[in-house]
């Protein structure tokens, strides 16, 4: 999809616990912001198409981290920052298609010049990624949170920002 | 913009880990001993979880299953719970429900040719330094995959689970005018699978085959969304049977278990080979022909030209939809009523890596009382590892790094799916 809308789009699976912060912020933000909103698994391809030619996307995905502080946030635009904050695992080619994740298909988003103008990403920490539906308490807290801020950073100042709204 | 990024912290995959895969291998005195694919992770918390839940929702909940085959998960089980409540779907609810699974054939097909495989035969460690060098061909499996995810929204109501199927049929059903749109972007996308198939053939690939029976359903068309089993060695038979033909083993190293032939058959393979070699005279002509002229003969035993019979079933998937909406007429009601009742029902189609078994037993108020799911993955690690312990045989010149990169090459072949799955790969070698 070309889009000149704001995309949000939440990765992740409902399926996996904390892995459904992305997808639970997405479902805070329903009818209260001016974008597309989009749920997935966060395969390449499938990001690509969803964030072609948007002026702003906003990603919204579950990291685990070691320690763990979970409902921690990060937020990175990678206009700013570039992606190698968001890596750190240099792992070549995977074996499943489960295994490409953000971190590929910005990298194959690039290759193929099919990158939003911008992209920003909420990076929610996890504790939990087992089997099962439900958050731990931290990172409910901490998704609630983060829709508040892209709402916040949405909020039409008369209509949608398509310039790309920021803080 | 606040930026939080702790750089003290050690951030780990993002979480897109849905298993773990590892190989082990020993080798003593030259001789390759053992070789282990270690899965970690399988579907069967599901059959755990699907207990007590009603007959209505294995469809929605299965399909959580896997990202990448939902409408698989989803058609083997309306069709077992159909099968359990002696409901059979009516000739035009099975053409959209097979409409709908050629969508994801296409999807899952172009993914795993253009992102996955094709690197290792282009020399490149991954599809986004392939993609630096050949922008144009990851732009045409882009626009392939893309032409399957149309079908699948349009159809499916979205492209990653479905929300559009229910046991019986469908929820809605698309008027006409909603299906002809797809039809002249199918058109464009048939000359890129064609082009993909003789893309593909000049592939050089290694001289390495299997003597693996071959198990695939087969109907009176290509198979896709049901039929009957069969197999290389002349076995045949439906659904029901599945249980009593094939025995899943625990073994200690993996939580997948291992299928073979309960008759002492032994190890056996499904998927996109066997699915050819048991059907390619079911084929389309033109998907035949593409297959003819890529140099495909009747059957296919080189794990490494699977990539060859994908790009030929795209191009397959890709004419059978144009066909279905040429002809498609609404059905009179998007679905048909399926009372529960006590009973036990069987289900099997052909996701995109294989053949796909679904068991569901029900009480007389339809409340699932057990559940059983057999994976193509699960079905094919005694067969990938057969293949491995051949393949690390003839390689044990090469240094771990070499082998190691040789043995992802030779696991993609089959297209892993590994929770149904997974980061690959951790290879242990063992030489004394």
């Amino acid at each position: 999809m070309i889009t000149e809308d704001v995309v949000v789009i939440g990765v992740g699976n409902t399926f996996r616990r904390d892995d459904g912060a992305g997808p639970a912020v997405v479902e805070a933000l329903r009818g209260k912001v001016p974008a597309t909103l989009a749920v997935t698994d966060g395969e390449p391809a499938r990001l690509i198409e969803l964030w072609s030619g948007a002026p702003l996307a906003i990603v919204i995905d579950a990291v685990r981290a070691d320690p763990p502080h979970p409902g921690r946030v990060h937020e990175m635009d990678m206009e700013e920052t570039g992606r190698q904050t968001l890596i750190q695992e240099g792992s070549g080619p995977a074996a499943s298609s489960h295994a490409l994740g953000l971190e590929h298909a910005v990298d194959l988003g690039r290759a193929v010049d099919r990158m939003p103008r911008r992209l920003r990403v909420h990076a929610i920490e996890g504790l939990d990624f087992g089997l099962g539906p439900g958050l731990t308490p931290q990172v409910e807290e901490a998704a609630k949170g983060v829709a508040r801020r892209i709402e916040t950073l949405l909020a039409p100042r008369g209509s949608a920002d398509r310039s790309g709204a920021d803080t | 913009m606040t930026h939080r990024h702790d750089r003290s912290l050690t951030v780990g995959a993002l979480a897109r880990v849905e298993g773990e895969g590892a190989m082990y291998v020993r080798v003593r005195d030259s001789q390759v001993e053992e070789v282990r694919l270690n899965i970690y992770e399988p579907p069967r918390f599901f059959e755990a979880f699907l207990r007590g839940r009603a007959h209505t929702e294995p469809p929605d909940i299965t399909a959580r299953i896997c990202g990448i085959c939902p409408v698989a998960y989803q058609t083997s089980a309306c069709q077992a719970v159909e099968a359990a409540c002696g409901v059979t779907l009516d000739g035009r609810l099975n053409e959209l429900r097979r409409l709908l699974y050629c969508g994801e054939w296409i999807e899952s097909h172009a993914l795993h040719v253009y992102l996955l495989h094709a690197p290792d035969f282009l020399g490149y460690p991954g599809a986004v330094e392939m993609a630096r060098d050949h922008r144009d061909l990851v732009q045409r499996g882009l626009r392939l995959k893309k032409a399957g995810n149309a079908l699948m929204e349009t159809i499916g109501g979205r492209s990653i689970h479905p929300v559009n199927v229910r046991v019986g049929g469908f929820f809605r059903v698309p008027a006409p005018g909603e299906l002809a749109p797809l039809a002249e972007p199918l058109r464009r996308a048939l000359d890129d699978a064609l082009a993909t198939v003789a893309w593909a053939a000049e592939f050089d690939f290694p001289d390495f085959t299997h003597d693996h029976e071959h198990l695939a359903l087969s109907a009176d068309r290509y198979p896709i969304e049901r039929g009957v089993l069969q197999s290389s060695a002349g076995r045949s038979f439906p659904a029901d049977a599945f249980e009593r033909h094939i025995t899943e083993e625990q073994v200690p190293h993996s939580t997948a278990l291992h299928a073979r032939f309960t008759d002492g058959g032994g190890r056996y393979l499904t998927g996109p080979m066997a699915r050819y070699s048991l059907n390619h005279d079911r084929l389309s002509p033109l998907a035949l022909e593409a297959a003819e002229q890529a140099g495909l003969g009747a059957e296919c035993r080189n794990p490494f030209q699977s990539i060859l019979v994908r790009a030929v079933e795209i191009v397959y998937a890709i004419d059978e939809a144009l066909r279905l909406i040429d002809s498609y007429e609404p059905p009179g009601k998007p679905s048909v009523p399926v009372p529960p009742r006590e009973g036990t029902g069987h289900g099997v189609s052909e996701a995109p890596r294989g053949v796909l078994f679904h068991r569901y037993a029900l009480d007389g108020n339809g409340l699932i009382t057990s559940a059983r799911i057999v994976p193509p993955t699960s079905q094919n690690q005694n067969a990938i590892e057969d293949d491995l312990a051949r393949f690390v045989g003839g390689r044990l010149h090469l240094d771990d790094d070499s082998l190691a990169r040789q043995c992802e090459q030779a696991i993609r072949n089959y297209d892993p799916c590994i929770s149904c799955s997974t980061h690959f790969l951790d290879l242990t070698v063992e030489r004394t």
